[in-house]
């Protein structure tokens, strides 16, 4: 956190957890009352309202614009924010979009944040996937009040391709990680220490498999955004950040292939599942019905494969 | 800006609190005894490191299904078959992160705000601030009679409209008594007859001493299948001394694993893939690891006991497994989160206070440790708290001077 978002953190305000997933998940639960108010930009990552929803609090989507570049906008959050609002999450870059901050946009939120009462659980998990010139800027980083609001989520996950370690963490104001510690303690106890090590030496070692990767990304994302942009139909904003390509189907909508009949994003989903095998994720998993969610952390072959498959099949549509 | 109430009603687990303040002794150099551990010093099982080792090298650990791998849920259903004569399906088992996290996505799938989960005093330190977690009510029952024994009647007299879910854990984790089979027996009917749950936390069912045969709660079971009520935990952690890799498991009806399954999904994703092939490799492989920790356990708990009995003042129910024994050290004081305080300040020996098990005026020891760390930790409480010991006592070439009465 020091070495790439000059941020400063002692022990005593950081923790390890089971996944950035865990580390979501208690703070909600450490900050969150029955009848609380939980802002969540939609679209959203799918487990956000359901650990809201077991801390019995209640999410406040606000549906943001594909014209928008699926960014919250501060006034329209500043609306948003009630009494009872506890807590904002900003997925950053998101999960399902892309889309990413910049310096100055977060600057306008915190603007709004400010004089409110509220959490920012900002979940920064795909942090490193960010192409081309973009800088990337931790919410913690605006200034002093934020950090003292911020309850910054990261993983190795994502940046270094250990899913399946299990290794987040989180940093955040002293009194927060303590409670996110006791929570922790009796849930699960730590995260497993072979995880942990392998988590020190990927944070510590060499850093160039970062740029590799990235490389390979963006020109995955080139193509695929390409591709798809160039069917008739689809539009789709080209996003900053992270695997994800998520454009508008809509235009489908109300439309037939054979005996199947497009109504929503699901029927688009499970259209092109069926008829191309091609796995995608309906944006209304993701509050954001309309849309789909393609991802490009696969090879370049298969999503050379499924652009064929995929203008084969939307052809046909009528 | 407030934490939420539930962080605020809970406390950190005061066995984890008592890990670090260990570590940070140690690495000052202080001679400090660990005799508050709650794990085996034993060697895992090489089938478990093989296991993972070759798992790492194949430079693929990625996300694996929220509820388990399929090879773990396999050797689950052999080990329930094998243990407790019930064949399971693939959808009755959840792998989860520690049994720990298995009791709490348990009692989250179960349990409402305001309802009441009941488990027999003293009890594991966890119970009471997981029901909180979740806004539960946890309830802690110690038997009437003075021992660590729970009677039926105790359970049934604490039972209400507002009661969902009853925890035993036997062999019991801080007292090491081992239930009799009548009281299981009992405890499963009585669960049946009121349509309550009934959480049977088994984690230490193979660690057991005297002769002693593990008991199978099904063999009371009326009800199967869908309709049992029974959630069995258990994991990896103690018997094959594999605590580092956090695996442990819950066998349930389909629905409420089901639930577990979305809640834990949710909460973690599920294990580490790597953990969860040791725990396959350690399920399937050689067992002799397990027995000839249990003999040495039994060995370690000999020595303790015998020591405490000659212990002028403390009181103690042999345990009749697990690591742990807790011992009556009222005569010298009453508050024991003071008289482990004491311990650690005046002789550096760690102990558990019995406050955070439900009962007060007792000391949780381990005897997972070296017969050594037994023997002079043990030697060094007795040094300070009888007032008749010698002024001095050397540890190494340091000298203690007593200069308390």
């Amino acid at each position: 956190m020091k070495r790439d978002n000059h941020l400063d953190y002692h022990l005593n305000q950081i923790i390890v957890t089971n996944g950035a997933k865990q580390g979501v998940f208690n703070s909600v639960l450490a900050t969150v009352n029955e009848g609380d108010e939980v802002i969540i930009p939609s679209p959203y990552w799918v487990s956000y309202p359901d650990m809201v929803s077991m801390a019995n609090g209640k999410s406040v989507f606000i549906q943001t614009k594909e014209k928008d570049g699926f960014k919250l906008k501060p006034q329209i959050l500043e609306k948003a924010i009630t009494p009872k609002t506890k807590v904002l999450i900003l997925c950053n870059p998101s999960n399902p979009t892309g889309s990413t901050y910049t310096k100055k946009e977060l600057e306008s939120l915190a603007e709004v944040i400010k004089n409110k009462n509220l959490f920012i659980i900002s979940d920064e998990i795909y942090e490193k996937l960010v192409y081309g010139d973009f800088k990337f800027t931790s919410f913690a980083s605006i200034n002093s009040e934020m950090k003292q609001r911020t309850i910054l989520v990261n993983g190795v996950s994502k940046t270094y391709a250990m899913t399946g370690w299990r290794i987040g963490y989180v940093a955040a104001p002293e009194n927060i990680v303590d409670a996110l510690n006791k929570i922790q303690s009796h849930s699960t106890s730590n995260a497993s220490s072979i995880s942990q090590a392998a988590a020190i030496e990927a944070l510590a070692g060499p850093q160039y498999v970062i740029s590799e990767m990235l490389q390979e990304f963006k020109l995955r994302q080139e193509f695929f955004h390409n591709e798809i942009t160039s069917i008739k139909g689809i539009t789709c904003y080209k996003p900053e950040g992270a695997f994800f390509l998520f454009p508008n189907v809509s235009s489908y909508f109300g439309k037939t292939l054979g005996n199947h009949k497009i109504s929503d994003s699901f029927d688009f989903a499970m259209l092109i599942l069926q008829k191309a095998h091609i796995a995608a994720v309906p944006g209304s998993a993701f509050g954001a019905e309309g849309f789909i969610r393609f991802s490009y952390a696969t090879s370049m072959e298969n999503l050379k494969e499924a652009a064929i498959r995929l203008k084969r099949i939307l052809v046909k549509i009528s | 800006m407030s934490l939420s109430l539930i962080a605020k009603s809970i406390k950190a687990s005061p066995t984890l609190k008592l890990n670090e303040k260990f570590a940070i002794l140690k690495e000052k150099g202080d001679p400090v005894i660990h005799l508050g551990g709650g794990e085996p010093k034993s060697r895992m099982p090489m089938d478990a490191i093989l296991a993972t080792v070759a798992h790492v090298n194949t430079g693929e650990v990625r996300y694996a299904p929220a509820d388990g791998i399929p090879a773990l849920k396999q050797a689950i259903i052999r080990y329930t078959e094998e243990f407790y004569e019930r064949k399971v399906k693939p959808e009755n088992v959840i792998a989860s992160g520690g049994a720990k996290q298995a009791i709490m996505v348990a009692l989250q799938a179960i349990l409402n705000p305001q309802e009441e989960v009941l488990f027999p005093a003293p009890y594991w330190v966890s119970y009471p601030d997981m029901a909180k977690l979740i806004g539960a009510i946890p309830v802690a029952v110690l038997p009437e009679d003075g021992t660590f024994y729970p009677r039926l009647k105790d359970i049934t007299d604490r039972v209400g409209s507002y009661t969902k879910a009853v925890i035993i854990n036997s062999p019991n984790n801080p007292t090491g008594a081992m239930y009799s089979e009548e009281f299981i027996a009992d405890v499963v009917e009585f669960c049946e007859k009121k349509d309550l749950w009934l959480i049977m936390d088994d984690i230490y069912h193979r660690l057991i001493f005297d002769g002693k045969k593990p008991i199978n709660c099904y063999k009371y079971a009326k009800k199967f299948d869908e309709n049992s009520k029974i959630i069995l935990i258990n994991g990896v952690s103690k018997q094959y001394a594999m605590t580092g890799f956090r695996i442990g498991w819950a066998v349930g009806n389909k629905k409420v694993i089901e639930a577990m399954s979305n809640i834990q999904g949710h909460q973690t994703s599920g294990p580490s893939v790597l953990l969860q092939k040791a725990a396959v490799a350690a399920l399937n492989g050689i067992q002799s690891g397990v027995e000839s920790l249990r003999t040495t356990l039994e060995n370690n708990r000999n020595v303790m006991i015998d020591l405490l009995n000659s212990f002028e003042g403390v009181k103690v129910t042999k345990p009749d497994g697990t690591f742990y024994c807790l011992a009556d050290f009222s005569a010298y004081e009453k508050d024991s989160n003071k008289l482990s305080e004491f311990l650690i300040d005046k002789v550096q020996v760690l102990t558990v206070p019995g406050k955070e098990f439900g009962l007060d005026g007792h000391l949780r020891l381990s005897y997972c440790g070296t017969i050594k760390d037994i023997q002079d930790g043990i030697e060094r409480m007795k040094w300070a708290l009888d007032p008749n010991s010698a002024n001095e006592l050397y540890i190494g070439d340091r000298k203690l001077v007593r200069d308390w009465s």
